[in-house]
């Protein structure tokens, strides 16, 4: 790969993360083929000239249709929202844990998921039928 | 409709004629208008970008593009959106040309 190359694809790091995931590749490419046109110094220079006029032009613009989520750093390693999780699901997952353990189970099911939920979410378990009816399901799912 | 940008209506005029890589819209844009518009890589793929959100174009796949080497590119077409958009702007524009002739900025185009 030529120097020219591997600095332009350095700068493309510059861009935001949801915008690098769809266009690094074809830009760098566009970049290359310009590249490979440019034969003379003079060509080579006028070429990096436009491209970084080029990229401060657009970089602004980029990071200015940056999602909020991704500003916030709730994005996970893939780009994708990271939608944070409420207290309220934090606390039924640690239920679900407890129980999957004392099933002796070493992953979470939805049953597991299930219970946590029904001790987390008071009202939720009184419309299924209170403390006894948890119990029902704790023996249905042993049996 | 409001008027496009000229980088939106070069790209739709480039894909006019059928499906291109985005190189080759950015050498017929350069060519058409004699060097006044370049577009940079940030600039045709922005502006891209936009436009298939619009749904003036949309991806037709990617494949090498035997004139130029066996590296896969990505390909553009018109949609009918685009189609349609880029008939209003000509229309639009030779609107314009004919209020200019109208006023004696321009000389009326001879006949062959």
């Amino acid at each position: 790969m030529r120097l020219s190359e591997r600095i332009y694809r350095t700068l493309l790091k510059a861009y935001p993360k949801w915008y690098r995931r769809q266009y690094e590749q074809p830009m760098a490419q566009l970049f290359s083929d310009q590249l490979r046109a440019a034969s003379t110094w003079r060509k080579l220079s006028l070429l990096w000239l436009r491209t970084l006029a080029d990229l401060v032009r657009t970089l602004s613009a980029r990071h200015a249709e940056t999602p909020r989520h991704s500003l916030y750093g709730l994005e996970n390693a893939q780009g994708y929202p990271r939608v944070p999780w409420s207290l309220s699901v934090r606390k039924s997952v640690f239920f679900a844990r407890y129980e999957a353990s004392s099933f002796d189970r070493k992953v979470i099911t939805t049953e597991d998921l299930l219970l946590g939920v029904l001790r987390e979410d008071v009202r939720l378990r009184e419309l299924v039928g209170g403390v006894e009816a948890l119990e029902r399901i704790r023996s249905e799912i042993e049996a | 409709m409001e008027p496009l940008t000229p980088a939106v209506f070069h790209i739709l005029l480039s894909l006019a004629d059928g499906e291109k890589h985005g190189y080759a819209v950015m050498q017929e844009v350069e060519e058409r208008t004699e060097g006044a518009l370049v577009m940079g890589p940030g600039t045709l793929y922005g502006t891209l970008k936009r436009m298939l959100e619009a749904g003036m174009v949309e991806e037709s796949g990617e494949r090498p593009d035997p004139a130029i080497d066996d590296q896969r590119r990505r390909y553009y077409r018109l949609t009918r959106n685009g189609h349609r958009a880029a008939a209003k702007e000509a229309e639009r524009l030779e609107a314009l040309v004919r209020a200019a002739r109208a006023k004696s900025l321009l000389r009326r185009p001879q006949r062959a």
